[in-house]
C-alpha cells in the first residue's frame, strides 16, 4: 500500500547521502535476513545508496514512513535495488527496509 | 584530566514509535560486512529485532586498514572486500595495481591462486593510501607495508576476527588523539 510522489523528491536523497557522509545503518529485521539469504553485504549496499539512482519515493500509508528506491550496480557488476528511510538527525540515519538482485539485471 | 565518553546510542527511527533498544556487548557482523569482525559496545539491537551499525564508512574503512596492517596472508573473501571498500570493479582494481588481466583477481578473490607476496604488499599499500584517512582510529606507521612480513595461512586454520569499539568524545581532549588530529568519533581496535 504505497502511493507514489513527483520525483523531484529524490533530490532529497541525493542531498543526505552527499551532505552526511558519516550517517549510521539501522538494518530491520527482514533486511537482515534477505541480504543473508542474497549474500548482498552492506559494503556493496553503501556503494549502491552513493552511486545508485534514487528511482521512486514512496510514502507507506500503514506506517507513514517515507521510502526511497535506490537502484544501482555494485562493484560485482550485479544490479541491485535498496529500499531505505531516511532520517536527518545530526549524523544522519539510513534504515535498510529491503534489498534485493533487480529483476532487469 | 577528565574525560567524558558516550556510546552512540540514540533515538528511534521516526515512525517507529518508542521501542526498546540496548547497545550490545558483542556483535558478531561477520554476515553483515563479509569478513570476520566482532564489534564490542558498538551495535544498537532494537527490540524488533533490527540493528544499527554506526558511521558505517568508517567502520568500512577502518575495517579495512586494520586488516591489511595485520600481516596474516589475505583469503579471497578478504581481498573482495577490501575491493567493495574501495568501491572499485574487478577491471578498476586490476589496473589500480597495475595488472592489465581481471581475471587474476577473480580468480584471487575465489582462492583459485594465491596471491603473490609482492602483488599483496602493493594491495595492501593501496589500500592505507586510499583508505587510511578515514580511519582515524588505527595508528598507521611509517614503513608499515614495505618492512612488513606476510604470515603463511594453513588452509584449515580459522581466521581470527578483527575487533572494534566505536567511542565518541563528548570533548576535545580525547584521548585517541591520533596522527596530530582529534577525531569526534572513531573505531578502537581490541584485542580478539
Amino acid at each position: 500500500m504505497a502511493r507514489k510522489l513527483p520525483t523531484n523528491r529524490n533530490k532529497r536523497f541525493l542531498e543526505f547521502v552527499r551532505n552526511k557522509p558519516d550517517f549510521s545503518v539501522h538494518i530491520t529485521e527482514h533486511a537482515k535476513e534477505r541480504m543473508a539469504e542474497r549474500r548482498i553485504e552492506l559494503p556493496a549496499i553503501r556503494y549502491v545508496l552513493r552511486h545508485g539512482k534514487p528511482v521512486r519515493v514512496e510514502t507507506d500509508i500503514r506506517s507513514g514512513l517515507e521510502k526511497h528506491r535506490i537502484t544501482g550496480r555494485d562493484p560485482d557488476g550485479r544490479l541491485l535495488e535498496v529500499v531505505v528511510n531516511l532520517e536527518e538527525t545530526d549524523q544522519g540515519r539510513v534504515t535498510v527496509i529491503t534489498a534485493f538482485p533487480s529483476e532487469s539485471a | 584530566m577528565k574525560m567524558k565518553w558516550r556510546t552512540g546510542l540514540r533515538d528511534p527511527p521516526i515512525g517507529l514509535g518508542a521501542m526498546e533498544m540496548h547497545l550490545k556487548r558483542k556483535h558478531d557482523a561477520t554476515i553483515e560486512l563479509g569478513i570476520p569482525l566482532t564489534l564490542i559496545d558498538t551495535v544498537i539491537e532494537h527490540d524488533d529485532g533490527s540493528v544499527e551499525f554506526p558511521a558505517l564508512d568508517m567502520l568500512l574503512a577502518t575495517a579495512a586498514v586494520a586488516r591489511v596492517l595485520d600481516p596474516i596472508k589475505l583469503v579471497g573473501a578478504e581481498l573482495r572486500f577490501l575491493r567493495h571498500v574501495l568501491g572499485y570493479t574487478g577491471t578498476a582494481f586490476a589496473e589500480a595495481i597495475g595488472l592489465s588481466e581481471k581475471t587474476v583477481v577473480s580468480r584471487w578473490e575465489n582462492d583459485k591462486t594465491r596471491i603473490g607476496n609482492y602483488t599483496e604488499k602493493v594491495i595492501r599499500q593501496l589500500i592505507l593510501n586510499l583508505l587510511g584517512d578515514r580511519a582515524p582510529g588505527i595508528d598507521i606507521g611509517k614503513n608499515a607495508i614495505p618492512s612488513m612480513r606476510i604470515l603463511m595461512r594453513e588452509a584449515s586454520e580459522e581466521p581470527i576476527p578483527l575487533v572494534f569499539r566505536f567511542e565518541k568524545c563528548a570533548y576535545r581532549d580525547c584521548r585517541h588523539q591520533v596522527r596530530d588530529a582529534m577525531p569526534e568519533q572513531l573505531f578502537v581496535k581490541e584485542i580478539a
